[in-house]
């Protein structure tokens, strides 16, 4: 056997590397640098790790899109075939995961100075490791390597969430995220497990792939590997009924880690899905449209009677989580791949709208939070618009983008998803998603009211944030108007995309 | 005696012993499993609900060991097994360190107080 | 088939048949005399001072959660060293060996950030 790697297994591994390496300087730099110059030395840094990372990633995009001179070279060297896929889908994932990860800590870094003892390495280590193991599972051709990565990423997160570890809800937080999250790969585990005993491989493209039809659908302990494989990923994903842990777990968090929670793990969760669509037993088919639509149902009906912000988008959370829902039910249940694949172009781009939206959304969270916990509810927000006109305007922004009004990226992302279900045949889980949408309106604006319609509470002043946060604020904020007005600006990039 | 026992055991090499029939590991292994699920939705102790988990892992270790063993000792199953301890005991460092937490602020275990969190 | 396990069942009984004999001999044969030394907790050693249910200090579970995790790692460094040889045969025990000293020198580098942080200090 030839052990050598290639430049294109390197090319291929450029991003992870750059973050290992930037994981292991980073926490080099803690231990031999003292306090102030480490929260001089790392916020930096680490931006430039994640730069250097998403740039990779850009540039692996780029080089495997057809037309591109280096095409027909990319193929991976003998040691990295079997467990890696080098694709345009993968850069794609690649480039969200560590644009989401940049904005998390561009979010943070005042947050963070903030903190009694300001735990500057273990937290940049930490965010390093979500994109290092979100990357990992999306890549990963072999489940077990998508098991290692769904275990990286969640470990850091359970860390990550109960940092502030001498606050009671911080740690009740982690403590149940951890309990739930481990349970959930204990289950992926042995779906993996039972799949492996079925079929003997782990492999996915040999498990079967979309781009592959007229494979038997999986039988026996496979099936029912697949099965029990995808209650794991729905957890993730915070697909009702699988999604108790969500609003305790985002409520009680640091608002930038439920930022990336939100936005990072459900990205994961649905390149995942993606992937391992075809382990799904075709006997139970029929339940995706149908957990679709109790997530549609439970996420809205969960966000009506909500006080507290966090809780609120959280249970937006699992709403939007249905949505994806009724487009994966076009890869699942739909017939030829040319519906899978104008149906997977659609959840990019929604995983991709709703990252940003969201990073907007509870980037003003953030910021707004530093003084008092008690801004989250809607009485914190009260008259925002005439108290910091340019946050109000982001969580407008952001709070139309999710209920997917006009002017707004969020209104393509639902556009496009309720198409790929439609021309699939998938009426029923489009016709409640769009009725959902319709109910979710009245929260969505609750929050607009709130901002503009409400007369301010008296002495409320508002801290002022740091300038990445406001930065990244701003860009998301353009971003969600940009993409709403040029949605082809986002469309085009995603057309290579082939599995 | 200790040589017909010997004989018993699987051999160092080639085909493992076959009088153990592969369904039944599998069997044995879902039922830890199942038993996993129950000790982790039922007890209320942490510690206990914690080594619920422990036992679902290693219940999926068994099926891979299990599957492998059935597949002429498919070194792949076995390499998964190694990862798999390993993340167990990096799931177990985390866990504890997060029960140690815990304990400091509540001075209790049991899973009924973990109720702050509610809205 | 089932029947290979017969002899690990006469094994078991010889077992419990030897404990069972013993215990009963001594039993029936041995005389019984109580004296102070005999009733003490044990018949060496030191007097217990507190409950043995006291709790044990956390630096115990911090030493134990340490302990977990570079003692999973020769799990990783057994494989390798035990297929090392089949690989050079291969021509890829540079390959290995490489790999084996990259996965160390991590290893390495998470005992010195413990080290540095304080974790391995008791007090």
């Amino acid at each position: 056997m030839d052990f050598r790697l290639t430049t294109t297994d390197l090319h291929a591994l450029l991003p992870l590397v750059i973050l290992s390496a930037g994981a292991c300087l980073v926490l080099l730099i803690d231990l031999f640098l003292r306090e102030e110059a480490r929260s001089r030395v790392l916020p930096p840094l680490t931006s430039l790790i994640l730069l250097g990372a998403l740039g990779a990633g850009i540039e692996q995009y780029i080089s495997l899109s057809p037309g591109s001179f280096r095409f027909p070279s990319e193929r991976l060297g003998p040691l990295l075939t079997p467990i890696w896929r080098h694709q345009v889908f993968t850069a794609v994932g690649a480039i969200l995961l560590c644009g989401i990860a940049l904005a998390v800590h561009w979010i943070s870094t005042s947050w963070l100075r903030e903190e009694d003892r300001p735990a500057y390495g273990e937290y940049q280590c930490l965010l390093l490791l979500f994109p290092i193991g979100t990357i990992l599972l999306i890549g990963a051709r072999n489940l077990m390597l998508a098991f290692v990565g769904l275990e990286i990423f969640s470990v850091a997160l359970y860390v990550l969430t109960a940092m502030r570890r001498t606050r009671s809800r911080a740690v009740e937080a982690g403590l149940k995220y951890f309990l739930l999250g481990a349970f959930a790969a204990a289950i992926f585990l042995y779906g993996s497990a039972l799949i492996y005993a079925g079929k003997g491989t782990l492999d996915l493209p040999d498990l079967g792939a979309i781009s592959r039809e007229g494979l038997p659908a999986p039988v026996g302990l496979a099936a029912l590997g697949g099965g029990i494989l995808f209650l794991a990923l729905f957890f993730k994903a915070s697909v009702a009924p699988f999604h108790m842990w969500t609003p305790d777990v985002y409520q009680g968090a640091p608002t930038p880690i439920t930022a990336l929670m939100s936005t990072g793990t459900k990205t994961a969760a649905f390149f995942l899905l993606i992937t391992a669509a075809r382990l799904f037993p075709h006997e139970i088919l029929p339940l995706i449209p149908i957990l679709a639509i109790v997530s549609i149902l439970v996420g809205n009906a969960g966000a009506l009677r909500q006080t507290d912000l966090k809780r609120l988008l959280a249970y937006s959370g699992v709403a939007h989580a249905g949505y994806l829902l009724v487009a994966y039910c076009a890869i699942a249940l739909g017939q030829g791949h040319q519906d899978a694949h104008t149906a997977i172009r659609a959840i990019l781009y929604y995983l991709a709208v709703y990252g940003i939206t969201n990073l907007a959304a509870f980037g003003v969270l953030a910021w707004l939070e530093r003084r008092e916990e008690s801004v989250l509810t809607f009485e914190g927000i009260r008259g925002l618009g005439r108290r910091n006109p340019f946050c109000a305007a982001v969580l407008a922004l952001a709070a139309l983008s999710l209920a997917g009004i006009p002017p707004t990226a969020g209104f393509w992302a639902k556009y496009q998803v309720f198409a790929a279900a439609l021309s699939a045949g998938q009426t029923t889980a489009a016709v409640v998603g769009i009725l959902g949408s319709v109910v979710g309106l009245y929260y969505y604006l609750r929050i607009l009211v709130a901002l503009y319609f409400e007369p301010a509470p008296e002495e409320a002043r508002i801290p002022a944030a740091g300038f990445a946060g406001a930065l990244t604020l701003g860009l998301s904020g353009a971003a969600i108007l940009l993409f709403g007005i040029f949605p082809s600006l986002l469309v085009d990039p995603l057309i290579h995309i082939r599995l | 005696m200790i040589a017909s026992i010997l004989a018993v055991l699987p051999a160092a090499e080639g085909i493992p012993n076959p009088s153990i029939p592969t369904s039944w590991v599998l069997l044995l292994a879902a039922l830890l499993f199942i038993l996993g699920i129950y000790g982790f939705l039922v007890r209320r102790d942490l510690i206990v609900v914690f080594m619920s988990i422990e036992l679902m892992l290693n219940a999926a270790n068994l099926t891979f060991l299990a599957a492998a063993r059935e597949r002429m000792l498919d070194p792949e199953g076995q390499v998964y097994a190694i990862f798999v301890i390993t993340v167990a005991a990096v799931e177990a460092a985390v866990g504890l360190a997060l029960l140690i937490a815990w304990f400091r602020l509540r001075a209790t275990l049991d899973v009924e107080t973990a109720v702050e969190l509610e809205g | 088939m089932l029947a290979d396990y017969v002899p690990i069942l006469i094994l078991l009984l010889v077992v419990i048949g030897f404990v069972v004999f013993n215990l009963a001999v001594s039993e029936i044969l041995g005389r019984r005399r109580a004296t102070r030394g005999k009733a003490s907790t044990y018949e060496c050693g030191i007097d217990p001072e507190t409950n043995a249910r006291g709790r044990f200090s956390v630096k115990f579970f911090l030493v134990a959660v340490l302990f977990i995790l570079f003692d999973i790692e020769s799990v990783f460094l057994i494989p390798l060293g035990v297929n090392l040889k089949a690989f050079a045969a291969a021509g890829a025990g540079t390959f290995l060996l490489v790999e084996m000293i990259l996965f160390m020198v991590v290893l390495g580098l998470g005992l010195a950030y413990i080290w540095r942080k304080g974790g391995l200090e008791w007090d």
